[in-house]
């Protein structure tokens, strides 16, 4: 399954025209219309009316669409989201297999009676008659912000072949995790690099980013955003959530490899290619050992690098209700 | 967030060092452990055991809730020795299994029908400071309901497990730690944070070292603290408890968000460039009940040390010359 590019997830209040319109703008990969936490109880209702509407003005844009749910109202929430250009659904506060199962089959229910299938990658277009498959479904993000739902996360991410991310959610908020006195926030080492382990035996991808500020990290400064992002992808990351408009850009650039990496993978591929021409198994480039495996994270890094600079164009030119 | 009990500062003692036992109560802490266990040699270990009900009440006398660590090795006649009226809690240094949590939870509940304390009232702590019981710790900490308090994954014994340097300028126990505080947020068990600041002397009378260390690990959530000296409980006590100021930022917080968030219908607001929403506004009512909870101890301690000199002076004893712990 090819990967997509999701460097930059901007959760927006769905009731919110203004901060919908303007996420529109701001060429996020992913704009999550927010049902939950940004939504207040008396204001839910015209959230979920406004969705399908908002769906299609964000898809249009060209960003990837999801709507993070809340899970006391999880049937109503679906119900008013599982429309055509909904990629997929974030889901918070999940501690148990039940809960991911639940969502599953709610979700499978919708997509049924809707015919909804999920959206191919910005800039491509979807066959109409195209036969339901676990790639054009409807997908998962879990959002493990609780510490049952991080020590669970094995086995609630293969609750459900849809689930395709997660991130630590608002773990930084429920889970003491507070800026100790060097910087790190406490415990977050430790729980992003699990993260990241975990996603990567269980074949998802791992979205965060290295927050070290007092500051919440979904409501950085750009420039803060930019360095956790950039730290966040050389851990593992593959992208971030973010709830500014301004943090955008910073996650698009810090989760984009730099020219300077590309300039190096490029020497690095090189010298490789002229030791392995000369018959030799590895080179030696500025003191560096390359091998094969040295040589294939550089050209990972270049089949990235193609990948966001695709991802970039097609969302200059979105194709209208794709 | 419940508020969990104020134990901000302890001292752990041998329990056959009557210099230390008799003078703890008057130490001002908020909790006393005394050993049964490193700290009293094999042969002093009977002894230890016939003399704990005289302790725990001698060490009780100053409010502080009282906790004994027993011997992994004597699990049934520890428990048996321990378990009366005043004490709060038993714990085991060095947990590797869960069936040692089990066993303890059997013969503390045979003790407290038998000598009837109320059933549930004597509370466990584990530490699992090797690892293995890294290893054993999920089933560890539901091994039984008694078990409130987990920690480990550091110090010490950790150390020695490892055959690493404790006193080092870096973390050298990310991975135990956060493993032990996720599995204990994971099943509601509170976890003594420790956040790391460099300590490359091992003083454990250091006042100003303490303090920092207390004022650290509030910051990150901490609200609990032990050591071996009397030198550090007053620095514990200060770093662990809100400072004004803290409070009265905090009940600013949580009026901005009753009064200008959640009544407009809003989630969120922005109140002197902090984001205020429903989790700053829980981690300030937190604060404040925390701040609460720490001046209801104060003044409980204050009390009963108030009345135990009375009743001492009724008797004509002193209250002995402060030594060191």
């Amino acid at each position: 399954m090819k990967e997509r590019v999701r460097r930059s997830w901007l959760i927006v209040p769905a009731h919110k025209t203004d901060l919908v319109s303007q996420a529109s703008a701001t060429k996020a990969d992913v704009v999550v219309l927010d049902l939950e936490d940004t939504v207040h109880d008396t204001r839910k209702a015209e959230a979920r009316q406004k969705m399908r509407e908002a769906i299609q003005l964000i898809r249009n844009s060209g960003s990837e669409v999801f709507v993070r749910c809340d899970p006391d109202f999880l049937y109503a929430d679906l119900e008013s989201s599982v429309y055509r250009g909904l990629t997929g659904v974030l889901l918070p506060r999940i501690t148990s297999v039940e809960q991911v199962q639940d969502a599953e089959h709610t979700l499978a229910e919708f997509e049924a009676q809707r015919g909804v299938r999920k959206p191919p990658p910005v800039g491509e277009i979807l066959e109409v008659d195209e036969a339901r498959t676990i790639e054009n479904s409807l997908e998962l993000h879990l959002s493990l912000d609780t510490g049952r739902g991080n020590w669970d996360a094995p086995k609630l991410i293969q609750a459900s072949p849809r689930v395709r991310s997660v991130s630590l959610g608002r773990a930084d908020l429920t889970m003491d995790l507070r800026p100790e006195p060097e910087g790190d926030l406490h415990l977050m080492p430790y729980l992003m690099q699990r993260l990241i382990l975990v996603a990567n035996a269980t074949g998802v991808q791992p979205i965060g980013a290295w927050w070290q500020s007092a500051s919440r990290g979904l409501v950085d400064t750009p420039q803060n955003t930019y360095h956790a992002a950039a730290t966040g992808r050389k851990a593992g990351f593959k992208g971030a959530l973010c709830m500014r408009a301004n943090q955008v850009e910073a996650l698009n650039r810090g989760f984009t490899p730099s020219s300077e990496d590309l300039s190096q993978a490029q020497a690095i591929l090189h010298a490789f290619a002229t030791a392995q021409a000369r018959g030799l198994s590895r080179a030696v480039d500025h003191r560096q050992f390359i091998d094969q495996g040295i040589a294939g994270a550089a050209s990972r890094l270049l089949d990235l690098a193609v990948a966001c600079q695709a991802t970039d164009q097609a969302k200059l030119h979105p194709i209208e209700g794709a | 967030m419940a508020i969990r009990e104020v134990r901000r500062a302890g001292l752990t003692m041998p329990i056959n060092n009557p210099r230390f036992v008799n003078n703890s109560w008057l130490r001002n802490c908020d909790h006393i452990t005394l050993d049964f266990e490193d700290s009293v040699p094999q042969s002093q270990k009977p002894y230890a055991r016939i003399i704990a009900r005289e302790a725990v009440g001698l060490a009780g006398q100053g409010g502080a809730a009282i906790n004994i660590r027993i011997n992994q090795g004597f699990i049934e006649a520890d428990v048996t020795a321990a378990s009366w009226p005043g004490l709060s809690s038993l714990s085991m240094g060095h947990t590797w299994s869960a069936d040692e949590v089990r066993l303890m939870d059997q013969y503390i509940t045979r003790i407290e029908r038998i000598r009837g304390l109320r059933p549930g009232s004597i509370t466990l702590g584990a530490a699992c400071d090797s690892p293995v019981g890294t290893v054993q710790s999920e089933e560890i900490v539901q091994a039984s309901p008694r078990v409130k308090n987990f920690g480990g994954g550091g110090g010490y014994d950790y150390s020695m497990q490892l055959g690493v340097d404790m006193f080092v300028g870096f973390d050298q126990f990310v991975y135990p730690r956060g493993e032990g505080a996720l599995i204990a947020r994971a099943f509601g068990k509170s976890f003594g944070i420790s956040v790391h600041l460099p300590d490359t002397s091992g003083s454990v009378a250091d006042a100003e070292r303490s303090y920092l260390q207390a004022a650290a690990n509030r910051k990150a959530g901490g609200r609990g603290g032990g050591g071996l000296h009397p030198n550090v409980v007053e620095p514990m006590i200060r770093g662990l408890t809100p400072p004004p100021e803290e409070v009265e930022q905090a009940r600013q917080v949580l009026a901005f968000y009753n009064e200008q968030v959640e009544a407009k219908g809003e989630a969120e607001g922005e109140l002197d460039g902090l984001t205020v929403d429903k989790y700053e506004a829980a981690r300030a009512s937190e604060l404040i009940e925390w701040a609460q909870a720490c001046a209801e101890m104060d003044g409980k301690k204050e009390r009963a040390r108030r009345e135990a000199i009375a009743r001492q002076e009724a008797a004509h004893t002193s209250p002995g010359q402060p030594t060191t712990a």
